[in-house]
């Protein structure tokens, strides 16, 4: 069987547990994937001007030690976009040097895969720990892992980059793309804005009739069906739209 | 060269004046000084503050000038008059500030010739956003004695040490429409600016408030002087020779013919096509920017259709780039326009010419907006302002009518200041630590004089400084490193101890110059047509547009050819084009007019009850000086709303439940005798407390005079009986009026602008650098919870929420009328009431989420199983 739910909590797909933390875990090897974290978000605004307050670090940790509280994981595979920055800072330096070390701490191997954001810190890389190489792909039960900024050949691919959101009655829920040949992750952090897959222009791998929308809500993952049905309709389900419509309403009056 | 001694003689206002100044104003005005210009002068060579109050056209920008230019000549007469600033002119419209030096040019050329000099000893300067780089330097090198400026600018000026001398010698400070700036957040950053400024001179400059009408003992003249100084205000009656304004009111549908917008639209090109034909320039005011665009774009098309010329149609929108609305401006002062469509931008100062007629679309709000727009017409001598109300639905006719008839008899509202909003605080603190190190005390004190401050709190005063410095910050969390804590914010603005605060960094003084003032504009991408800024397009919009889309600017149909990070390249097209959504707020009725209606609604409900059909049409007619067709359209609205429901009463709330316009909701519309804002706050506590007990997502949509929840279907027979009654206990009100604001966006979206005017997030970041990830919407969805979350009593957040509860919220009018107790009326109607659908409109709903968001996604998961099981989704 190809869906399955493990626990109230997540959906099997091929043996991968879709989790509410945003990440696939292989039960098997004990695998944990992930993608789009954006650490050092705050940074690159601070550095664009923007007084805001720290906080990725910290909520990436919470999620992963929830995530790591329900699966036993051994090794985590961050699937690209490590960081926000293109230019990162030593705040950002810093954040993933505590990463990188609070892993360690617990006995996770940690796999980075290049990211599109990741370009410049792997120049650099993070010295305190031990060189920043991350690679391009990760193969793994037939499966390749990686970040999906790059064509990429690939039976089956398990891939972030698009941060696939659905929106429904003023809610964001992040959500998977799930077929027999892929897995398109949400992306980790919060701070990702996303693609609406039910009503944004999606790449053409998403419209195939047999990809699924897996969504994370709060502590729970719910499957929703084919996307291609969610898109159908979400023209009954969608909250009107604010703002001034200049187009006619036609609206008779039903009263005598 | 000489001075004459002051002429006594009494009554005549001009006898204040030095010879050459009265010489030149008899030669140029041999009808004598206007009432405004009488009562002005000697309050003002007396060295009295003032709020000089007086309608447009009656000689204001004299009346404020030529006691001053007075002055300045008797001092160089006197070979007094040192090369050193002495009057600074802040208006809040840039286009504004030419034509003040315009018309300060001829006075000042007139004396001149009066003297026999070859130059005129005293200079004028312009310091706007638009003044160039060698121009500022300028003005910087060698102060002009007055320098006419923008709030903006003149916070930008203050914000430079290098101009911290030159503010010494300012004996005069003369701030134009006052009535506009004082209710305003811009107004609010201009009061502090004006102490700041007289902190700097050694003689405390007067102040010469100029304002268009406002009411007797207004908050005005506090905003302008402040509470420490005494203000005249002096009310100057219009001119002999101006004539009162005629005000009409159209209605664009005939009875029978409601709902029919698009005949509507037909109609409203037609009558403005006459109005085109019959007089020199029309003004139409449309509020908002996409309406003006399909009024040009339709007009145009209609000329070009007929063979006429259509280049004497223009729209005019704070969307479009300044050159092309400088054009736009020039051609109506040359008279080269029939019509300007605008939203607002023309409602204010700028000198447009002569305009025959001043159209509105639907409403203006309130009495003294629209006095102020009408006021723009008939400014040649002797002619008189006209008004045209065209209305396309009964609702905005019943509107209008009632607006009429309280601007006839001059019912304008009184002038609200915002108290002691802390985002601007914010954005002054950093403004003063940009002109170097200041002290926390001397701050406090500077502010607690300004007139839109002096309720700040020291509490709150010292929290934005804790803000800017970086010490709210998110508390340690539960994996805090141990060493090297990183900072708890991200780029502090200032540091301050020891009882003085400073900018942290040169960066800190680039973003705030960067980013001075508190216009809050969307993000936008410019458009470009053949490498010619046109203007602008949202960047919400710009983000959908792809090459081969069509879009509406400028009152042309515009076809993208390329889409740049920031930038639309466009090109003319002759097909079908949609029009741009632009984000503003929709315009309501002001509390007096709201209740207006409501009472004149009662009024002729009753007098259709009581005489019948035929009287209430004669009352229409005659009381309210309505039109035939226009007293039968409402007549036929009264009287269907008759049919299935009532007529609401002052003193009850008459509820209506119906189905909803999607069917798969039920409708509870309130009809309420209140203004939007008092029914926002009331329709948030309903909405709360129907949301507890149904525990389900809502959604409510909110109008003035009433506001309408759309309620599940699927759960509207367990609605329990006597919810309304407890939805509208006054008891716990304001509690919930707060869970409801929490349970949807409107905070949140308010923060938006709240971070941006407190230097927070900056709307122009650092060059290359802005973030792009977390999308347009990441201030309102993601910081405000964050911050929030961090710091429940962020002074931003303090200030979003007062800003909710107190500007767009009346809350104290909504208590106040539920404290009355009104009698609940409960209605059970087959379809939404003719009433409900002309007042309320439900359908522009904002969601109210008492789900979690599990739950809601269940929901959504049933609902797709059984559509895929066959069923209807």
């Amino acid at each position: 069987m190809n869906h399955a739910e493990t626990d109230s909590r997540s959906f099997l797909h091929h043996g991968w547990a879709l989790a509410p933390e945003r990440a696939a875990v292989d039960l098997e090897t004990r695998t944990a994937v992930i993608a789009d974290l954006h650490l050092g978000y705050e940074w690159a605004r601070g550095s664009a001007g923007d007084c805001v307050p720290r906080h990725s670090l910290a909520e990436t940790l919470d999620r992963l030690a929830g995530l790591f509280a329900r699966h036993a994981v051994e090794r985590l595979i961050i699937a690209g976009d490590l960081v926000e920055s293109t230019r990162p800072c030593e705040s950002t330096l810093l954040d993933v040097t505590r990463l990188m070390r609070w892993l360690h701490d617990r006995g996770i191997e940690l796999v980075a895969l290049m990211g599109n954001h990741d370009l410049a810190l792997a120049r650099r890389g993070v010295a305190e720990v031990k060189q920043f190489a991350p690679r391009e792909r990760f193969e793994l039960r037939g499966w390749t892992i990686a970040h999906g900024h790059k064509r990429i050949a690939a039976a089956r691919l398990i891939s972030g980059h698009e941060h696939p959101v659905l929106r429904f009655e003023g809610l964001t829920a992040p959500c998977f793309l799930v077929a027999d040949d892929m897995i398109v992750l949400p992306a980790f952090s919060s701070n990702a804005s996303g693609r609406d897959v039910a009503r944004g222009r999606i790449p053409e791998r998403w419209a195939r009739d047999q990809v699924r929308c897996v969504a994370a809500a709060e502590d729970r993952v719910l499957e929703l069906g084919p996307l291609g049905a969610i898109r159908a309709a979400h023209l009954q389900l969608a909250v009107p739209v604010r703002g001034a419509s200049l187009r006619p309403r036609r609206r008779s009056r039903k009263n005598p | 060269m000489h001075t004459n001694a002051i002429e006594t003689a009494p009554g005549h206002a001009s006898s204040i004046f030095s010879s050459a100044v009265r010489a030149w104003f008899e030669a140029t005005y041999p009808d004598g000084p206007t009432p405004a210009q009488a009562l002005a002068w000697p309050a003002i060579a007396a060295q009295e503050h003032v709020l000089l109050v007086s309608p447009t056209g009656s000689g204001k920008t004299l009346a404020a000038f030529l006691a001053i230019l007075d002055e300045l000549h008797r001092e160089a007469a006197e070979s007094r008059l040192a090369a050193s600033l002495r009057c600074v002119y802040v208006s809040p419209l840039r286009s504004l500030n030419y034509d003040i030096e315009r018309n300060l040019r001829a006075p000042l050329e007139g004396i001149r010739r009066q003297l026999g000099l070859d130059q005129s000893p005293i200079r004028v300067g312009v310091r706007t956003g638009d003044t160039s780089p060698h121009e500022r330097r300028r003005l910087r090198d060698q102060p002009p004695h007055i320098l006419i400026t923008t709030p903006e600018s003149l916070s930008l000026l203050l914000s430079q040490a290098a101009w911290r001398e030159r503010w010494r010698g300012v004996t005069h400070l003369v701030i134009d429409e006052v009535h506009a700036l004082a209710p305003t957040k811009r107004g609010a950053d201009l009061s502090v600016s004006l102490e700041r400024l007289t902190e700097h001179t050694v003689l405390a400059p007067r102040r010469i408030g100029l304002s268009a009408t406002c009411r007797a003992g207004d908050s005005a003249a506090l905003y302008l002087v402040g509470p420490t100084r005494a203000c005249r205000v002096l009310y100057a009656p219009a001119p002999p020779h101006a004539q009162a304004p005629t005000i009409q009111v159209e209605s664009l549908i005939e009875p029978g013919e409601q709902g029919h917008r698009g005949l509507a639209h037909r109609r409203l090109i037609t009558r403005l096509r006459q109005l085109a034909a019959h007089e020199r320039t029309t003004v139409v005011f449309a509020n908002i920017r996409a309406m003006t665009e399909k009024i040009i774009l339709d007009l145009r098309l209609e000329a070009l259709a007929r063979g006429e010329d259509d280049s004497v149609y223009a729209a005019h929108h704070s969307a479009l780039d300044r050159e092309r609305r400088r054009q736009i401006e020039r051609a109506l002062q040359e008279g080269r326009l029939r019509i300007a469509a605008t939203s607002t931008s023309l409602e204010l100062g700028v000198d447009i010419g002569t305009i025959d007629v001043a159209v509105q679309l639907g409403l203006p709000g309130g009495v003294s907006r629209w006095l102020q727009r009408l006021g723009r017409s008939g400014r040649r001598q002797g002619a008189q302002p006209r008004g045209i109300l065209l209305t396309s639905t009964p609702a905005e006719l019943m509107g209008a009518i009632v607006t009429a008839w309280a601007a006839r008899r001059g019912e304008i509202e009184p002038t609200r200041i915002i108290p002691a909003p802390l985002d601007v605080v914010c954005q002054q603190l950093v403004g003063m630590a940009c002109a170097g190190e200041q002290s926390v005390d001397d701050a406090y004190r500077i502010l607690l004089r300004s007139g839109s401050m002096s309720t700040l709190e020291r509490r709150d005063f010292e929290r934005c400084l804790a803000f800017l410095a970086g010490e709210l910050g998110s508390p340690a969390s539960a994996f805090e490193p141990s060493q090297g804590a990183p900072p708890r914010t991200t780029a502090p603005r200032l540091w301050s101890r020891n009882g003085w605060f400073g900018v942290r960094s040169p960066r800190v003084v680039r973003w705030f110059r960067a980013n001075v003032g508190t216009i809050h504009t969307e993000e936008s991408a410019r458009v470009f047509s053949g490498g010619a800024a046109l203007g602008s397009v949202e960047s919400a919009y710009a983000e959908r547009l792809a090459r081969g889309d069509r879009f509406v600017l400028d009152g042309r149909a515009l076809e993208v050819v390329k889409v740049e990070s920031g930038a639309i390249h466009v090109k003319l097209t002759s097909n079908e084009a949609y029009l741009p959504r632009w984000t503003s707020d929709r315009p309501s009725l002001t509390r007096e007019l709201a209740a207006l209606v409501a009472t004149f609604r009662l009024e002729a409900g009753r007098i259709l009850l009581e005489q019948g059909a035929l009287a209430l049409e004669l009352w229409l007619e005659d009381r309210l000086s309505t039109s035939g067709s226009a007293a039968r359209l409402l007549l036929d609205l009264f009287e269907s709303q008759v049919r299935v429901s009532e007529i609401p009463a002052i003193d009850d709330v008459l509820v209506e439940s119906s189905p909803g316009p999607s069917d798969e909701t039920v409708l509870h519309a309130f009809h309420v005798p209140l203004h939007r804002a008092a029914c926002e706050a009331l329709a948030r506590a309903v909405a709360a407390r129907y949301g507890r007990v149904l525990g389900r997502n809502l959604s409510i949509s909110v109008a003035d005079l009433g506001w309408s929840i759309e309620i599940p279907a699927e759960i509207a027979d367990t609605i329990p009986e006597g919810l309304m009654e407890q939805a509208l206990d006054p008891r716990g009100f304001q509690t919930d009026v707060l869970e409801g604001l929490d349970r949807g966006e409107l905070v949140a979206r308010r923060f938006q602008r709240v971070a941006a005017t407190a230097l927070m997030v900056l709307k122009n970041p650092e060059p290359g650098r802005r973030v792009r990830v977390g999308g347009l919407n990441w201030v309102a969805a993601r910081l405000y919870p964050l911050v929030k979350a961090t710091c429940p009593d962020h002074p931003l957040i303090q200030e979003a929420t007062r800003e909710v509860l107190e500007d767009l919220l009346d809350l104290p009018t909504a208590l106040e009328w539920l404290g009355k107790r009104p009698r609940l009326r409960q209605r059970r109607l087959a379809s939404a009431s003719p009433f409900t659908l002309a007042w309320i409109d439900p359908g522009r709903s904002e969601p109210i989420v008492f789900e979690s968001s599990a739950d809601a996604l269940k929901r959504l998961q049933s609902r797709l199983t059984a559509a895929a099981r066959g069923g209807t989704p």
